[in-house]
């Protein structure tokens, strides 16, 4: 059944039907709101308020884009309200990151059967691209997030942006090559 | 390392960091939030088809209609008030009335009345002095001062003080022992 056919289903009342939907496209909502947010639970419940208000607003959806682009953009717009709030910000800033255990590196190492010091600075090469995604200005890292998703195409990202392909794509090409420069600045390179 | 592969590199740590997926329980907290939703709407939609709401709305109808008149009185109320005030207003003297009926008038003679105070002046209120008669005086009949003559007393009599003494002083001297004496 399609998504099309499923919101039919839906307006008519069939709660099923809607609850399929969210089945078919909750991880993409929920992929979209993490690139936004950087936090799990925030993007759960992010998601879960897209959902609902796609729902109460089902009746006006009138099928000029896909079922998915129209509620990646409203799972977008919930997102970026809540990264505006100032509260969540500074929680978000000031939330720990959550560093993988010492033991689980080492055991992950030995498994591996590289060596030990080559696999070191791998994980320390992994963690200063992190960082400078995160420190990326927000515009660059939310293309590059979504882009390297591989949950949207770049027409869902634009619509979900409301940029241009164009734009979308050098964003991308700019998001990496200001993260090469900050890791060459930083001696990783 | 190549430029390909560093961003090969970068894309994967992209790719993790939007790596995840919701809660097992999402659907069902999705499909109860909005059932909640729906279901506080549809007991609102029941209550209206029952016509549970026709009591209630007609006595807040009637309420509303009551309040609305009570006001709507008052301010007629008010309104009246104000005209009379404009009403008081307007019967005061306007200055600028008078100034535009003349413009309008065509002209008209005006006989001034007789300036009665000269007539009043001639009367009498304010007699000329040459009209006057001369001003009589009447002599006073008052008696002359009579000055009586003291009686001659008898002269002062002082009696003659007898001839005084002359004060015998005896001149100072010392003694033999240096006091004076």
């Amino acid at each position: 059944m399609s998504d099309a056919d499923l919101v039919a289903r839906a307006r008519q009342g069939d709660p099923a039907a809607f609850g399929e939907l969210v089945d078919r496209h909750r991880s993409a909502v929920y992929r979209a709101a993490l690139a936004a947010l950087g936090s799990h639970a925030e993007a759960e419940d992010a998601a879960q308020d897209a959902f609902v208000l796609a729902y109460r607003r089902l009746a006006g959806f009138r099928g000029d884009a896909s079922f998915k682009t129209w509620l990646l953009t409203i799972a977008w717009h919930q997102a970026i309200n809540r990264r505006r709030g100032m509260t969540r910000m500074i929680r978000r800033f000031v939330q720990p990151q959550r560093d993988e255990e010492p033991d689980a590196i080492v055991e992950r190492v030995a498994a591996s059967g590289v060596n030990p010091e080559a696999a070191a600075q791998q994980h320390q090469l992994h963690r200063a691209i992190g960082d400078a995604i995160r420190a990326l200005a927000p515009k660059l890292r939310d293309a590059l997030l979504l882009a390297q998703s591989g949950d949207y195409s770049y027409e869902e990202i634009g619509a979900m942006l409301k940029t241009p392909i164009g734009t979308i794509k050098w964003r991308v090409s700019e998001a990496r090559r200001v993260v090469k420069v900050r890791l060459r600045e930083g001696g990783h390179l | 390392m190549t430029d390909t592969h560093l961003d090969a590199l970068i894309d994967e740590a992209a790719r993790g960091m939007t790596a995840g997926e919701p809660g097992g329980d999402f659907r069902a907290r999705v499909v109860s939030r909005i059932g909640a939703r729906s279901g506080a709407s549809s007991r609102m939609w029941r209550l209206s088809s029952t016509g549970v709401w026709r009591p209630a709305f007609a006595g807040l109808a009637i309420a509303v209609f009551v309040v609305a008149a009570v006001v709507i009185q008052h301010q007629v109320r008010s309104r009246v008030g104000g005209a009379v005030q404009e009403v008081r207003v307007r019967l005061k003297p306007d200055a600028t009335a008078p100034a535009q009926l003349a413009l309008n008038r065509e002209p008209v003679e005006v006989r001034l009345k007789p300036d009665t105070t000269r007539e009043r002046a001639a009367v009498g209120l304010a007699p000329d002095a040459t009209d006057l008669a001369p001003l009589a005086l009447a002599p006073l009949n008052v008696d002359p001062i009579a000055v009586q003559q003291l009686p001659a007393e008898d002269s002062i009599r002082i009696a003659q003080m007898p001839p005084v003494a002359p004060i015998a002083v005896a001149p100072l001297g010392v003694d033999d022992q240096g006091d004076r004496r």
